[in-house]
């Protein structure tokens, strides 16, 4: 059929419903509330580009009608907020946050949709160019009622511009999330869910808590961040390795940490690997940590995705000891390999696949060290003295990663000459079956009394007149 | 020695056609500034080769059986010779992968995950303008037509294509599987790593006794490609990019025979090989094309 009409548009617009629902299937609670922090990280660093968050907070609080997170991160500015902060995907025209964690502009709205159906933010903004400047605002949002409207718009409850903050008032934003869904608000009471969402936020931003940064959940001891270490002595050396890998008109600067911790508990030592699967002791931690802008991305990565299973060998815990650090940083977020919601690499990536290169070869050379300790280890008799490899890894203490020298490969003590094997006996066992008379005979001529005597009599013989 | 190279002439001759072809390398870097990495054996044929044909002076042996330690020690050929005691796979990476190199990973047996994994790591190990050389069993010795395809399967699981059939496993078949999958291993190794594909240079089948293969290639980059063509190894007519193998086989002749034979062939124009009454023509066309590499005073 063919009519003719003189509107040739044909729509494409978006609905709201496909945001508000669909992004936040996406995402996990956890990682969406990881995504919240990330903004509030991002803010931090951009205050202070030598690193050093020392003073910088960030405090989340749960509870059945509400959650929290508040930060002193130097805030949004009103301006920001009217045409970047809540616009859905991130503007060509926004410059973005150097070395910087979020990166596609979805990042809070779809945290915020994710954990409840209304939310307000607060923000205080001192513009550290200007007097007289600053701005701060209020906006609250009821998600339900923001979805029936035609605008793409939010209304500011308060907003002032221009004005000067007091200086002890607190740079920064506090986002409230109310009327949480139903699961949402399950998990959050749920004891275990926050001993998770700890661990996840003490994991995932150990760097920038290393770098003075305090997370506080519920309030009370802020977040304690783990100290990535590898065992280093004289002669033990992890490698290190730094190279940059250009990609387009940028560069990412690569640092990789790949070695061996010291084995942790007693009952470690001496341990068989070899044997049911079902004995294999796993400790969580061994494998690969893969930061990009100092945030986690992978953790304890034991795939084939890092090297595991190919060219190296698959996990087994005799590689219990493997840690590997790589350090990902680029002033253009753009260029590191995440996923959307960063919880995942992005395989396809030509700068990850140059860095899993280097990892791949590296986890082999790590697991070729620890596969001759562990064949020296085996050949250890109890009156022998300690080979100088068992000895080495047995005493080198661990020391923080960054104090580490570069080593492009593992260095550890070579292996000593395997003792040569005392030759087994070569024997070969003879059997027949004879007449009984003659046999007789022949046992009464060589005064022998049992068939195998007999035999070896006979055999002797035989052998000293025919070949001997 | 010589009596090895009489034993096995067709490995003899691949031995001088690899050495033949990395003369070439000299485009890239001088062999002083090269390394031959290998596995020695006791009698180290192939060190003594690349150290006379092309003076490399820094090697390293990677040897299996550590109870054999002093004698190959006593046996090694030079002493400037590094001894690596050990599996391969934990001992490659003891090697200094910064200078380029010639590795030639000569196993016995037929390829499986473990060969797979070295080759990987070596050639993301290796700076571009390296060559990377594996010898294996062609996997069809002392296997049953029936068999074949059950024990390729067994050897590399996932990796052999579905669509195979036991008709593709007669003669050189399970071979031609087996350099697929390495080629397609090299190939990603050295993209993820390098920047580009692996160029394949050789692709032997020769048989003294056991179906052999070899095959390898030289890692290149974005940087090394314009170079590489340069070395003009494409020139060698036993030089193979792609499936088709080089078939070595060196037919046994008097010394007479030979000497009448390499008159007519050197220089040979017209295309007409000289014959010689009573000897069949494809062992004259065979030893036409290796001639120049077999073993021998002549």
């Amino acid at each position: 059929m063919v009519t003719s009409d003189t509107d040739t548009t044909v729509d494409a617009g978006a609905e709201k419903r496909f945001f508000i629902e669909m992004l936040t299937k996406d995402i996990e609670l956890l990682p969406a509330v990881v995504d919240l922090v990330d903004n509030s990280v991002d803010g931090a660093r951009d205050l202070h580009p030598d690193g050093d968050l020392a003073g910088q907070w960030v405090k989340i609080d749960l509870s059945e009608e509400a959650f929290t997170i508040s930060d002193n991160s130097g805030g949004i500015s009103a301006s920001i907020a009217r045409h970047y902060a809540f616009r859905f995907g991130r503007s060509r025209d926004f410059a973005g946050v150097k070395r910087s964690v979020g990166q596609f502009g979805v990042g809070m709205k779809r945290a915020i949709f994710k954990i409840g159906s209304a939310f307000e933010v607060e923000s205080a903004y001192r513009d550290p160019n200007a007097r007289g400047q600053d701005s701060q605002f209020k906006l609250a949002v009821d998600v339900e009622e923001w979805a029936q409207q035609q605008d793409w718009t939010f209304e500011f409850d308060t907003v002032q511009e221009g004005i000067s903050l007091p200086p002890d008032e607190v740079r920064g934003t506090t986002i409230a999330i109310t009327d949480l869904h139903q699961s949402v608000q399950d998990d959050l009471c749920d004891p275990s869910v926050q001993k998770l969402l700890r661990t996840e936020l003490r994991v995932r931003h150990q760097e920038s808590i290393q770098h003075g940064l305090k997370i506080y959940l519920n309030g009370g001891e802020p977040l304690a961040a783990s100290r990535p270490a590898l065992q280093v002595s004289d002669v033990v050396k992890p490698v290190f390795k730094e190279f940059q890998v250009r990609s387009g008109e940028g560069v990412v600067d690569v640092k990789l940490y790949a070695g061996t911790v010291a084995t942790r508990r007693e009952k470690d030592r001496g341990f068989e690997d070899d044997g049911q699967a079902e004995n294999f002791q796993d400790p969580g931690d061994a494998g690969w940590y893969l930061f990009c802008n100092d945030r986690l991305l992978l953790v304890a990565d034991r795939s084939p995705i890092t090297g595991w299973g190919n060219p190296a060998a698959a996990y087994h815990p005799q590689y219990r000891r493997f840690r590997g650090f790589v350090y990902l940083s680029s002033d253009d977020a753009g260029l590191l390999p995440w996923n959307t919601t960063k919880t995942a690499v992005d395989r396809d990536s030509p700068v990850f696949r140059a860095v899993q290169s280097e990892m791949k070869t590296t986890l082999v050379a790590v697991q070729a060290v620890l596969n001759r300790e562990k064949q020296v280890r085996a050949r250890i008799e109890d009156e022998d003295e300690k080979p100088e490899i068992v000895a080495a890894f047995d005493a080198a203490p661990e020391q923080p990663i960054a104090s580490l020298a570069v080593s492009a490969q593992m260095v550890a003590p070579a292996s000593p000459p395997a003792k040569p094997r005392s030759p087994a006996p070569r024997i070969q066992r003879v059997q027949y079956t004879v007449d009984l008379d003659k046999f007789k005979e022949v046992a009464d001529l060589l005064g022998a009394s049992s068939g195998s005597e007999v035999g070896r009599l006979t055999f002797d013989y035989f052998y000293d007149q025919e070949i001997d | 020695m010589a009596q090895t190279y009489e034993f096995r002439p067709a490995k003899a001759a691949q031995r001088k056609m690899i050495v033949d072809a990395s003369r070439r390398l000299t485009q890239i870097a001088p062999f002083d500034s090269y390394q031959y990495v290998g596995f020695g054996g006791l009698e180290f044929i192939d060190f003594v080769e690349f150290h006379r044909a092309l003076g490399i002076p820094k090697m390293t042996s990677i040897e299996r059986d550590t109870q054999m330690q002093h004698r190959l020690e006593f046996n090694k050929p030079y002493r400037s010779i590094r001894l690596l005691m050990g599996e391969a796979r934990d001992q490659l990476p003891e090697v200094d992968w910064t200078i380029p190199s010639i590795v030639w990973l000569d196993y016995t047996d037929v390829l499986t995950t473990g060969v797979l994994h070295d080759v990987d790591f070596v050639i993301r190990s290796c700076c571009p303008g390296s060559v990377v050389i594996v010898t294996i069993n062609g996997a069809s010795s002392g296997v049953r037509p029936g068999d074949r395809l059950d024990n390729v399967r067994n050897n590399l699981g996932d990796l052999v294509d579905d669509d195979l059939s036991e008709k593709d496993m007669a003669g050189w078949g399970p071979a031609k599987v087996q350099r697929g999958i390495l080629q397609a291993r090299a190939h990603t190794a050295s993209r993820e790593a390098h920047g580009l594909p692996m160029r394949q240079l050789f692709n032997f089948h020769y048989a003294d006794g056991a179906k052999m293969q070899t095959w390898g290639g030289i890692v290149t980059s974005p940087v090394m490609d314009r170079t590489i063509d340069t070395c003009r190894f494409e020139d060698l007519e036993f030089i193979r990019a792609d499936e088709d193998a080089f078939e070595i086989s060196v037919p046994v002749f008097t010394v007479r025979e030979i000497a009448f034979l390499e008159e007519g062939l050197a220089g040979l124009h017209d295309g007409a090989l000289p014959k010689i009454k009573g000897v069949e023509a494809g062992d004259i066309k065979a030893f036409a094309r290796v001639y120049r590499w077999r073993a021998g005073d002549r």
